[in-house]
């Protein structure tokens, strides 16, 4: 089914790769663009990389991808590990495009300015206390949801990190199927997360109200069932029938971000980081014992997932990314002096990947050395595969170089093999998504297990249903009145109206 | 295993089991237990295994073509083989034997004794042979612990039929799913 649906949309992207094929006839190797003079840039608009005998064209400076581009696949050569080059290609064409300036340059490497993604909604902006409508003043995403505690600090577009779990607190207790727990950072800062949300995303959540628990059973009740839109390409088939909306479809995409302390104190190089000027929030504690509290910091993106919904994978593509010094990998050796997650200097450091001894407690000040044993230490327990760390030393070399961006690598790109059900053709009243395979939901992903240490720190490894696995974990989601969610846990987040105020 | 004897394997596998060749061996296979399963059934048969798939394969190449329920009925040792008009050796047929329950079940039942192995010694091959059985996709559920199901799906009818479930759309049990909902009065 893989191969008829890629040899359909192979049709549609000959326009499309047309279009990169002038844009980078004239774009490569030049240094005309956007960039402001004086700022550091990429030397190149384009690279392309040998993977599995096929060649895949990285292009920074283009749109957000609508699909994977599978014009690169030959045809006699599919299988499980050319495919997943053409995935890893399409995660950093992705990741190339979320991670430029929003100013709609274009082109990632000037001023380490706010991203693409930065500007979109973030969970806490939309799933408000009081199960309230999100507010947008400019009708497109709501302002910032700002805590009385930061409301001082806030100038209006500050980014507030709060998470210290990978899901909300609130949630934990409830649902959290794995043992997990904070992640702290080799200089004992307790590292946060945020969610945000594209445009298509938040518009399907707003107008099916899904922000609240009542708007959620409501839908339910109307006999839907959460599926957000897919990005496709514009085109049509062998008989015609579109296959796509005119002028194609950006879909729902999902970012997730992990951020660390920058504690230039303790030899943090900002430089070597995105970083941001946010608030770093920390709820009161439920026992009474301390305060809510707010603090200016700057922080720096330290593990980053994006997650896109797409025609032909209604189980959604999960691309995840990590700063390069954030952990050593099992069994390779710690040949770096500094980790942000690995102390390789240290003897009474806690077990390797085994959450921090309780109590919990993310208030300023970060832990004193004495506490050496409460931080996280961190190993990579799936080595990240060959062609992915080929893949990402030429875009690093050549797309990324002299920018904060060639600090950052492609872990991989998880993908269902086996993805919808026959002649199961997306249509404009499915949102254009093929419909899910019904046998196997998760559609059999590829590679099987998937983490990133920011973001499953914990959940590391290859065990079936217990190891990290981005398909088969979001497979479980559900909104709050348990039906399912569509890959998300973000929807467990709303709260009220009909239950008055959250805690 | 040369490509040859794999593709004899999966296509009499697709036989053995009722599932199309497509499903079970997949082009596109990230966990690959069609190449595991032939591994392991031809390490405890001695050379049976290699033995079965030569039959299998002249089974397919006889003129004028044999259908498939006769050659599994040859096989599975409940028909002569045409070419011979004798039973197939019945460590061929314990073989065949073995190996379908081996993808409905992901285990071993071994079919004779062999060194180091006892006739009825069963064995889990792999987490994967046994998560991915074909018992669990056969009547739309899952290994306990592993669900590739939806939260709440055993409140929904069985979503898919027997043909969609198989792959094989001359499956004639199972019939269309059961759209009027459980508990639904007649």
């Amino acid at each position: 089914m893989r191969l008829l649906k890629l040899a359909l949309f192979c049709c549609v992207l000959i326009v499309g790769a047309y279009a990169i094929y002038h844009y980078q006839i004239k774009g490569k190797n030049s240094t005309e663009g956007p960039l402001a003079s004086g700022t550091p840039q990429a030397s190149a608009m384009s690279t392309t990389v040998s993977c599995q005998g096929a060649d895949h064209v990285i292009t920074n400076g283009a749109a957000i991808p609508h699909l994977p581009d599978a014009s690169m696949i030959a045809s006699e050569d599919i299988s499980v590990e050319s495919l997943q080059c053409s995935f890893d290609a399409y995660s950093w064409d992705l990741f190339l495009a979320l991670n430029h300036d929003a100013d709609g340059a274009l082109v990632i490497g000037g001023d380490d300015d706010p991203t693409v993604w930065e500007s979109w909604a973030e969970s806490s902006d939309i799933f408000l206390p009081d199960g309230a409508t999100p507010a947008s003043t400019d009708g497109s995403f709501p302002p910032r949801n700002v805590p009385a505690e930061c409301a001082g600090l806030h100038d209006g577009a500050m980014k507030i990190v709060r998470q210290i779990g990978k899901r909300p607190d609130v949630l934990e207790e409830f649902t959290e199927p794995f043992q997990s727990g904070p992640l702290i950072d080799a200089n004992g800062h307790y590292s946060r997360f945020a969610i945000s949300v594209n445009q298509s995303m938040y518009d399907y959540i707003l107008d099916n109200e899904l922000y609240n628990k009542a708007g959620q059973k409501t839908f339910s009740q109307a006999g839907n069932e959460v599926n957000f839109s897919c990005s496709c390409n514009e085109g049509t088939d062998a008989d015609g029938n579109p296959i796509c909306a005119q002028g194609g479809q950006q879909g729902a995409v999902m970012a997730k971000a992990a951020w660390k302390v920058i504690d230039t104190a303790k030899n943090d190089d900002p430089s070597l980081f995105h970083t941001v000027e946010a608030l770093v929030f920390t709820e009161a504690a439920k026992d009474g014992s301390r305060p809510a509290m707010c603090e200016k910091q700057l922080v720096g993106l330290t593990g980053f997932h994006i997650a896109q919904k797409t025609s032909n994978d209604t189980q959604w593509l999960w691309s995840t990314f990590e700063h390069v010094d954030n952990a050593p990998t099992k069994g390779q050796g710690a040949d770096k002096p500094k980790y942000n997650y690995f102390n390789p200097d240290c003897a009474d450091c806690n077990a390797v990947n085994e959450p921090p001894a309780q109590p919990w407690n993310p208030d300023d000040p970060p832990l004193s050395d004495a506490r050496i044993g409460d931080r996280s230490q961190i190993e990579r327990v799936i080595a990240i595969h060959q062609d992915t760390d080929a893949m990402n030393a030429q875009v690093q070399s050549e797309l990324l170089a002299g920018t904060v961006w060639a600090n950052y690598e492609l872990v991989s790109t998880q993908w269902p093999t086996a993805p919808t059900a026959p002649n199961a053709a997306p249509t404009a009243a499915t949102n254009w998504c093929s419909a899910i395979n019904e046998v196997d939901k998760s559609g059999n992903p590829a590679p099987a297990f998937l983490a990133n240490t920011t973001l499953e720190t914990y959940i590391q490894g290859t065990v079936p249903q217990a190891s990290s696995s981005c398909i088969n974990c979001h497979l479980n989601a559900t909104m709050t009145d348990g039906q399912f969610s569509d890959f998300t846990y973000l929807l467990e987040r709303a709260r009220g109206p009909q239950e008055g105020p959250s805690q | 295993m040369s490509n040859s004897d794999q593709k004899t394997f999966n296509a009499m596998s697709a036989l053995l089991t009722g599932f199309s060749e497509q499903l079970i061996a997949p082009q596109v296979d990230p966990i690959g237990l069609p190449k595991l399963f032939l591994q392991w059934a031809t390490d405890h048969s001695g050379g049976d295994c290699a033995n079965l798939l030569a039959t299998f394969a002249s089974l397919q190449a006889v003129v004028p073509a044999l259908s498939t329920d006769e050659i599994g009925s040859v096989i599975m040792g409940v028909s002569p083989d045409p070419t011979t008009g004798e039973p197939i050796d019945e460590n061929q047929t314990a073989v065949a034997q073995a190996i379908l329950k081996l993808w409905y079940l992901g285990s071993w039942y071994q079919p004779f004794d062999i060194a180091g192995a006892a006739k009825g010694k069963e064995t889990v091959v792999s987490d994967q042979a046994y998560i991915k059985g074909l018992a669990w996709q056969s009547m739309q559920s899952h290994a306990m612990g592993n669900s590739t199901l939806t939260f709440g799906y055993w409140d929904k009818p069985p979503a898919a039929s027997l043909q969609v479930t198989t792959g094989n759309d001359e499956v004639s049990a199972g019939g269309p799913p059961n759209t009027s909902g459980w508990g639904a009065s007649a």
